[in-house]
């Protein structure tokens, strides 16, 4: 399954690609809906989708800047480009940026379909970058539950997988360490409001790649013990309250992490650690869980439930609810006995 | 333009007409008044030879009359005739014999020609010489008796029927101791001594003289048949006989003209006539006519044959120069003068035609530009006019809005507002993009069939369309929105107007290398008035502003746009079947990169 983020600031719209690949049944899933750049760029590093589909004219940042963005990591995101303009200097950007599909509104589901299936090939030659991405996601779910030590083997062990990974050319490798500096740095901002980022730079050299990691993660170490944990008890129960009063619209990271006072990669790392799930599981369980009380009223309809749940996208809000229940909204509905 | 001109009024022409009749004056003229002053000259001549020989003739007859009056004075001074005269005379038979015979004697000594004589007495007694014959003729009775005392001459008459002609010379006799009138001889002659005279005295080949009495007696003429009558009775009464004495005149007599001059006798107070034909004098008249119709003829002849040659030199050039302006005035501003003449007054005209042309070319040229820039423009405002039009509706808000119509109509399943929306924002942008860029005839012709879709859309099951064109077009050229407004105009007037109930086909043809889409349709066709004003907005400059008024981009637009861009021939052409429908014919060029 190759994992499908769709930036469109038009819900309509969003919501009927979103639908069109739920309905293709091709190897491909919905796995975030973003209304807007920076939503997108967040989500996109939380979970490290493998294609973008994204409107040029969004609020916050717009497509373009956000496949800028990708582009700079060297992760073979395969971008899809969706707009109403036949622009030639948007084709142009985009294509600078990877892009090789640009779709015209309205987006019509065969020209999707074919952009997706002539994705595939591409996608296939850079999936395997994607497991020390996870491996990277794991980590930074760990920073403050290992000692030092574990720590410091651990990102070994992912620096290591990275060297020895076949990537097609050093830029991705690049990327990945990038990824991993940018996230760590991310991290100790958020615990030490002064600190400088640390650069990596553009090296391959392993001892300097290796030198520059354990320094971080020293950095790390007495940074975090200096800091006293505090916050972090209330953290579950304030953003279970926020859900709970807003699961039926539309909840961003950006909006989540304001709510708590944290970074937005703070937050998704601090959450993770505490709950230890990411925040995106965790609000569509919650929703799922809100709809199957929804659905044992019997006049209700399945969209309506979707709707109330926060899921405009009918197809999407299934696929989900099978996912996680593995039952469709009317197979559990049935097996109840409505 | 260039109507069929006469040849009689070419300059060639003219000037031939001009010279011959310019020649045929001076020769008139000439010949006028040679003819005038010659005849006068002849007159004059006439005058004097007529003159001349009516005074020799004159004192030839007079002496003539004198020397026969002389001659008998020896005879009637004889005393027997003085006795034979006196009154109371007794005949005396010898006395008669004596007197017969001096008269026999004198004759036969004098004068021959004489007839017969007579002596009369007063007392009424006659004695001839040889009969005693009296006249009949009353006057000349009266004339031999009636006392006188002058010698008298009697008109000439003939003796008896068939006699001779005569004269009578009547001379009174006196006597010799009273010197009183005693008696007349008549002396009776023949006319052998004047006939001689007058023989003699000819005009020329044919002028001769006749003697005319106060009576208007033929006292002679050549032709002795007339002699001795009244003139009238002869044809000498065709001659004017009121020409006054002394005078020369000019009379057309006998079929001929004739000299005619008059003098009188003071001895017989006769006339001389003197008659010549005018002919016969005015032979010089009569070569100097001829000589001038002879140098009228070469004169003629010289300028038919010789003028048009002498002329062509000027007339040529003309004619070169005409040749030129034609070609100019058919548009070929191209042609130019070569040298065309020696004659630096042609050079000049040539140069100068040569510049105007030259000047002619360029302000054509600058015409030409300015036009098209003027339509360009034109063309480019009414293209701003769209543009601004559409500008007010910002394209993001269209088609995010015809994509979240279409996104809703997926979500809910609705295909139809999903092709709508989708078929709607193609046309859309197709129609903003690029306007007068030049596009295959397949995507024309692909944003056709997306319109055409909505029309389907929103006839069901009544609207019918067929887009029917050879593969082997596709790849022609064309502006861009030339097929869709027309068949949009389609739409309009037939489509919407029988509620859906009509049907449009678009195909496609090759003709003459040219590629020909018509766009037919089954309405009311195009009513004639309507037609004509259609028409008439193609044929005019694709400048005309009215061109461009109209509601919207209509068919003048298309054909502009089409005329602007490929030039003659190319554009739109209607064919309307009241009842049936219409047909709307793009003509295109094929040939060129297409197939």
């Amino acid at each position: 399954m190759y994992h499908v983020l769709v930036a469109e600031d038009e819900v309509w719209i969003r919501n009927g690609i979103v639908e069109m690949i739920e309905r293709f049944g091709l190897d491909f899933k919905v796995v975030a809906q973003a209304s807007d750049g920076i939503e997108a760029w967040n989500l996109i590093n939380e979970l490290w989708p493998n294609v973008v589909i994204t409107d040029i004219v969004m609020p916050e940042l717009d497509g373009l800047s956000l496949l800028g963005k990708c582009d700079e990591y060297k992760l073979g995101i395969v971008p899809i480009v969706i707009s109403g303009y036949e622009n030639f200097s948007y084709a142009q950007q985009a294509i600078r940026y990877g892009a090789t599909e640009y779709l015209l509104k309205p987006v019509v589901a065969e020209d999707l379909r074919q952009a997706l299936l002539r994705s595939v090939e591409r996608l296939q030659s850079s999936v395997h970058l994607y497991e020390p991405l996870h491996q990277i996601q794991e980590f930074l779910g760990k920073l403050e539950t290992w000692d030092h030590q574990r720590l410091t083997s651990e990102a070994g062990r992912i620096l290591k997988s990275i060297f020895q990974a076949k990537a097609p050319n050093p830029g991705i490798k690049i990327g990945l360490f990038r990824i991993f500096s940018d996230k760590l740095n991310e991290q100790l901002s958020s615990i030490d409001p002064a600190h400088q980022p640390l650069e990596l730079g553009e090296t391959q050299d392993r001892s300097h790649v290796e030198a520059h990691f354990f320094r971080l993660l020293e950095l790390w170490s007495r940074k975090l013990t200096e800091s006293a944990p505090g916050k972090c008890r209330s953290l579950s129960k304030k953003v279970a309250e926020f859900v709970q009063q807003n699961y039926a619209k539309e909840i961003t990271l950006a909006q989540i992490a304001e709510h708590t006072d944290l970074s937005v990669s703070r937050f998704c790392v601090l959450f993770k650690q505490q709950n230890g799930d990411s925040f995106i599981n965790y609000l569509n369980q919650y929703r799922i869980e809100k709809a199957k009380q929804l659905l044992l009223e019997p006049d209700l309809k399945v969209y309506e439930v979707a709707d109330m749940v926060g899921f405009s996208s009918l197809p999407y809000f299934s696929r989900l609810f099978k996912s996680i229940t593995d039952q469709s909204p009317n197979e559990y509905r049935r097996s109840l006995g409505l | 333009m260039s109507s069929r001109l006469s040849p009689l009024r070419s300059i060639k022409m003219r000037m031939i007409v001009l010279f011959f009749g310019l020649s045929i004056l001076s020769v008139g003229l000439t010949a006028g008044f040679a003819h005038y002053f010659y005849s006068q000259a002849v007159e004059e001549e006439f005058v004097v030879v007529a003159d001349e020989a009516t005074g020799r003739l004159n004192h030839h007859m007079e002496f003539y009359f004198q020397q026969l009056k002389k001659s008998t004075n020896t005879l009637l001074n004889t005393d027997l005739v003085q006795r034979w005269l006196s009154e109371g005379y007794a005949p005396d038979p010898e006395d008669i014999a004596g007197i017969e015979k001096a008269m026999s004697s004198y004759v036969s000594f004098n004068f021959r020609e004489i007839n017969n004589m007579y002596l009369i007495s007063n007392d009424g007694r006659v004695l001839p010489l040889n009969n005693s014959y009296i006249p009949e003729d009353p006057n000349i009775r009266e004339a031999w008796f009636a006392g006188r005392s002058e010698v008298a001459l009697l008109p000439t008459h003939r003796i008896g029927k068939n006699g001779p002609l005569v004269m009578d010379m009547i001379i009174p006799i006196y006597s010799t101791r009273t010197v009183r009138p005693v008696g007349k001889l008549v002396l009776q002659f023949s006319l052998a001594e004047i006939d001689a005279a007058f023989n003699k005295s000819r005009l020329g080949k044919n002028g001769y003289f006749f003697l005319l009495s106060k009576e208007d007696i033929v006292v002679y003429h050549p032709n002795k048949a007339w002699v001795g009558k009244k003139r009238a009775e002869t044809p000498l009464g065709g001659l004017d006989p009121g020409v006054a004495i002394g005078t020369t005149s000019t009379q057309k007599w006998d079929g001929q003209r004739h000299l005619v001059s008059v003098h009188e006798s003071d001895y017989t107070g006769w006339h001389i006539v003197s008659v010549v034909p005018y002919a016969e004098m005015a032979k010089g008249l009569k070569s100097a006519v001829f000589s001038t119709m002879v140098a009228l003829s070469i004169l003629a002849v010289g300028i038919v044959g010789i003028l048009p040659i002498l002329v062509s030199p000027f007339v040529d050039p003309i004619q070169y120069m005409k040749s030129r302006m034609e070609r100019v005035a058919k548009g070929n501003l191209q042609a130019r003068a070569a040298k065309i003449s020696d004659i630096h007054e042609y050079q000049a005209l040539a140069d100068s035609f040569n510049y105007m042309v030259g000047q002619l070319n360029g302000l054509m040229q600058e015409v030409a530009e300015y036009k098209v820039k003027e339509v360009e423009l034109q063309l480019r405002q009414s293209v701003a006019t769209v543009r601004a039009l559409q500008s007010q509706i910002n394209p993001h808000l269209l088609y995010n809005t015809l994509d979240i119509i279409k996104s809703i109509a997926y979500l809910e399943e609705v295909p139809l507002i999903e092709k709508i929306a989708h078929n709607l924002a193609d046309v859309y942008r197709y129609a903003t993009k690029g306007a007068d860029q030049e596009v295959t005839l397949r995507e024309e012709l692909n944003i056709l069939i997306k319109y055409l879709e909505i029309i389907h859309i929103r006839y069901p099951r009544k609207f019918e369309s067929g887009v029917r064109v050879n593969e082997k077009f596709m790849d022609c050229p064309i502006i861009k929105l030339t097929i869709q407004p027309i068949v949009e105009n389609a739409v309009k007037y037939v489509v919407e107007a029988k509620g859906g109930n009509a049907a449009i086909l678009v195909n496609a043809y090759d003709e003459g290398g040219d590629l020909v889409v018509e766009i037919a349709d089954n309405g009311p066709g195009i009513p004639d008035p309507k037609l004509g004003e259609l028409r008439n907005h193609f044929q005019a400059s694709p400048s005309s502003e009215e061109t461009f008024k109209g509601e919207s981009i209509g068919l003048a637009n298309v054909h502009a746009r089409l005329r602007l861009k490929y030039g003659e021939p190319y554009g739109i052409a209607i064919d309307s079947f009241p009842g049936r429908g219409t047909v709307v014919s793009v003509r295109i060029p094929h040939g060129g990169r297409g197939a």
